[in-house]
Order: structure tokens, then sequence, then C-alpha cells
């Protein structure tokens, strides 16, 4: 991921981590990059993502509701997007 | 039922056996075996790493001493003509999923689809990251297109689920901690977590009507469709680490994670 002040940054998260979004810790490695990159806006794109874990959702949730950072989630498959809104509909703070 | 009367439990007791007669001997003598299933190969590995001076017989049949060779020197094969598919994964290391990556792609057709197989592998091993504190931790899965089924294998050396839960002050038996584990889905961290484990059984037993074999330190679990059956494990047989083992039968399909993920 590159840094800019002023641009808006893209992070295509199958090919940063992987097709597969499985563990919590790299939810967390994410985030910490992306809480340390400069830009205000972030994308994360999520094309290509084939599975993910309700683990690895609900990391990701949790650390974009902290992040300062506006993060804006695109091109998420159907499947992720159903576990994103389970974890989203059960933790009513957490919102995708 | 005992554990000898299922088969993964007879594979680890197998396993367990080796072992015995290598700790008495100082040699451990494979040059016999015929074959190896995850279940046995496994804790066996864990073991010729942690017993450094020990002597290794390999088996005389080639391909399986490949598999010895994967675990003795790291040596790992991934040209598609040769694929074995076992991993060792790396305690303190970024990429883990790329690495999964390959391991995931072939095997999931028979085990349920993509987002059964990778639910149930990432479920699992985050598990081993999140609360085992292990040095050396393998996943493998093999397909026996024979036997029409494929049995998949992830373990760890760390400090167990009873472990797991002493360290966060809670007082259970190696059972009652392991029921936990599997019915209660009681995290050692959070409400939202713990439902990993139970989740993954249950998409195993129900949706790929599979049979489950767990042994935590002194606590086992055969667990199917239809049974749950803990076990107390003589001494001789604890394992000091976590041995996640199932058996699928090989009826391609794909299973739909939601029909089984609690809301």
């Amino acid at each position: 991921m590159t840094s800019s002040k002023n641009k808006q940054n893209k992070i295509q998260i199958a090919r940063v981590i992987s097709k597969n979004l499985l563990f919590r810790d790299s939810a967390n490695e994410l985030f910490d990059s992306i809480n340390n990159s400069e830009a205000p806006e972030i994308v994360i794109d999520f094309n290509s993502v084939q599975s993910i874990t309700r683990s690895f959702a609900h990391q990701y949730l949790i650390n974009k509701e902290k992040s300062k950072k506006n993060i804006i989630n695109v091109n998420i498959p159907p499947t992720i997007k159903t576990m994103f809104e389970l974890i989203g509909k059960i933790n009513q703070d957490l919102i995708c | 039922m005992s554990l000898n009367e299922n088969d993964l439990g007879k594979e680890y007791l197998h396993c367990c056996h080796l072992k015995t007669i290598a700790l008495n001997a100082g040699t451990l003598d494979l040059s016999k075996e015929k074959w190896f299933f995850p279940t046995c190969l496994l804790p066996l590995g864990i073991f010729i790493k942690e017993q450094k001076d020990l002597q290794v017989i390999y088996p005389n049949d080639p391909k399986i001493s490949k598999y010895i060779n994967i675990i003795m020197k790291g040596e790992m094969d991934s040209t598609k003509k040769s694929y074995i598919p076992l991993i060792e994964m790396p305690p303190n290391e970024k990429l883990r999923e790329k690495l999964l990556e390959p391991f995931i792609s072939n095997q999931n057709a028979h085990v349920g689809g993509q987002n059964a197989f990778s639910y149930i592998i990432g479920e699992l091993t985050d598990n081993i990251y999140e609360h085992s504190k292990f040095s050396t931790a393998y996943v493998m899965a093999q397909r026996y297109k024979q036997l029409k089924f494929t049995e998949v294998g992830i373990i760890d050396n760390g400090i167990s689920i009873p472990g797991s839960y002493e360290n966060k002050g809670l007082k259970f038996s190696d059972i009652e901690a392991l029921k936990e584990a599997v019915q209660e889905g009681l995290s050692t961290k959070s409400d939202e977590r713990g439902y990993g484990l139970r989740t993954s059984l249950k998409i195993l037993t129900q949706g790929l009507e599979a049979d489950c074999f767990i042994v935590s330190r002194g606590a086992g679990l055969i667990m199917n469709k239809f049974n749950t059956l803990f076990y107390e494990i003589e001494k001789n047989n604890i394992f000091n680490g976590t041995l996640i083992s199932t058996r699928i039968p090989y009826k391609p399909r794909n299973v739909n994670i939601y029909d089984f993920i609690e809301k």
C-alpha cells in the first residue's frame, strides 16, 4: 500500500492477504498498515476473494470500527457479504 | 465403543505404540510401515521433531519415506505432479494464508467446496495461532480414492485446550475442558469467540457426514452425525498439544457453511 496525505489508497485484499481470508492476526496486520498510512480514506477491494472465516470477519469489523480512517469496502462477493452481515447483526456496534 | 474400535482412534493409538517402542529402544523403526494416515503421521512428526537424538529408520517404501522427509528436513515439493498435501505452519510469519492457498485449492472439491474447506482449515488453524503457543504445527489433507474418503489432520504441540483454559484461570479436568470447547464454545478471550471449533465440527459431522477425532492432552473425542463420545486418554497416550483429524466421505458436493454457522 502506498501512502499519501491527499490521495485515496486502494488495497486489493486478495493480493495483500489471500483469496481466502482466514486469520484474526491477518486482519490485525492489515489494519496496522492502514492506520500507519497517511491517507485519510482507504478503499478495500474484495475482488477475487473466495472465502472468509468468521474469525477474520469479526476481527476485520472490530478494526474497521476502531480505525480513524474512512474505510470503504468495494466488490464484496455475495458469500463474503453474508458473513459480514451475520457478524454485524450479532454485534450491533459493528457496522459493515 | 473404545478408541481402538474407531478408525481414527486406532490410527492415533498406532502412533502412540510406535512412540512407546521408540522411546524404549532409542530408535523409531518405520521400515515396516506400509502407509501413514494423517492421524498417525502428524503426531509422529511432532515426536520426531521433539526427540532430536532419536534415530529414525525410514519406511522401505520411498513413497512413504517422502512424508517423513518433509517432517525431518522441511522439504516441500510443491510441483503439481508430486504435490504432497502436508504443510508445516510457521509460528511467526506473515502470509500464512498464501501458504495455505494451494493446499485449499487442491482439496476443496472433495470436501464440501471452497467455502466449507477453507472455513474449516481457517478456523482450526486460527485457533492454533490464537491459543496454543506452539512451536510446531502441521496441516495435512490426503485423498484416498480407493478408500473413498479424504483424511484431514491439524496438529500443534502447544499448551492444549485444557492448558489454554488453565492459563485463563479456568479450572476444568481435561475432559471438562474439551467438552466446554466443543459443546459450549467457551472462549478464553471473548463472547464472540469460541465458535470456530464448534462450527467446524458441525459442518464436518452434519454437513459432510465425517467422522472426527480430537485428542488434547488427556482428553479425547470421537464425533460423528450420531454420536459424541469423550474419552479419558491413558497416561502413555496423552498428547501434549492438540490433534484434530477427520475422515470425510468421498462425495463431491458443495456445503453451504451458513446452514451451520450460529446466528
